[in-house]
């Protein structure tokens, strides 16, 4: 696949940007929503959740969230699910999500600080076991 | 069972994700005058062993800690029932790459769809990953490297909810412009 050779310039925008998307791994940003995007996710509907995820997003012009996927995270029957993790406080994993339930979690967990708990299914690590 | 194939192409993907890829070569090609469709994504991650190899299409084997690894094999089950198949190229250190081909005009073969959909969770959602994506579609061809796109797009548009409207509308129109989706 034919390609142009990018410049220094260039290199130094996409280093930017891709910090700008990644800084909350460096602990700034606000929020941080992981979509799980295993297999079992995938086939369960993950992508739709993402992709309300970032309509909401886009429409409600929300800056400082980042969102990422993650793998299979041992709980294949209650996909599709997604974690969120607001800064200094510990990560929520919702379960058997649907676009609704996503765009009501941004709302009240991410945006406002308030864990939808009829939805959550336990308040602590990623990993599973 | 995935929907549509655009779904396989994510979860090869994001395998790739977590094989530690750092570019991730998507290439799609629709010839409906050959009446062949063929996916291929190509990653430089870790790669395989040829034990992990062999058997990365048997539905009870995975490197993950369940006892099932789906993936590859519902995408062999997908071509196959379309008159195709699935080979997996891969070596330690030297990447992975999964091709499959479809029959086009298969009646058992799932619609491809949504791949601009697709396109933006990978790209948004690994924004240190280059993914190079090009699909070719009787002839004509979009092409789209995420990491070039990072370079030109314009200022101001950094994490937010720019960004995200200007890679969908990208992905959108480009694939509009070859007479896929």
């Amino acid at each position: 696949m034919t390609t142009k050779k990018l410049t220094i310039q260039e290199l130094a925008r996409i280093r930017e940007r891709t910090k700008a998307l990644t800084v909350l791994r460096e602990g700034a940003g606000r929020a941080k929503v992981t979509v799980h995007m295993g297999t079992c996710g995938i086939a369960a509907g993950a992508r739709d959740i993402m992709d309300a995820l970032l309509r909401e997003i886009e429409s409600r012009a929300v800056q400082d969230v980042i969102v990422t996927t993650s793998g299979c995270a041992g709980l294949c029957n209650r996909e599709p699910m997604a974690t969120v993790e607001l800064k200094g406080q510990p990560p929520v994993k919702y379960v058997q999500l649907t676009p609704d339930k996503i765009r009501k979690i941004l709302t009240d967990h991410v945006l406002d600080g308030r864990v939808v708990t009829e939805y959550a299914l336990a308040v602590g690590s990623e990993t599973m076991y | 069972m995935m929907e549509d194939l655009s779904l396989h192409v994510l979860d090869l993907a994001e395998n790739a994700v977590y094989a530690g890829a750092s570019r991730i070569v998507i290439l799609i090609n629709e010839n409906t005058a050959r009446g062949l469709l063929t996916i291929r994504v190509s990653d430089d991650g870790r790669g395989m062993t040829e034990e992990v190899r062999r058997r990365a299409l048997d539905p009870f084997f995975t490197t993950g800690r369940k006892k099932t690894g789906l993936g590859l094999p519902l995408l062999a089950q997908a071509a196959r029932q379309a008159g195709g198949d699935v080979t997996v190229s891969s070596a330690p250190g030297m990447g992975t790459r999964i091709a499959a081909r479809f029959h086009f005009h298969h009646i058992d073969r799932q619609p491809l769809t949504h791949m601009a959909e697709t396109m933006i969770m990978l790209v948004l959602g690994h924004p240190e990953i280059d993914f190079r994506y090009r699909h070719r579609r009787d002839g004509r061809t979009f092409r789209f490297s995420s990491h070039a796109f990072f370079a030109q797009a314009g200022e101001g548009s950094a994490a937010g909810p720019e960004l995200v409207k200007e890679v969908r509308r990208t992905l959108r129109s480009g694939l509009e412009s070859i007479g896929t989706t």
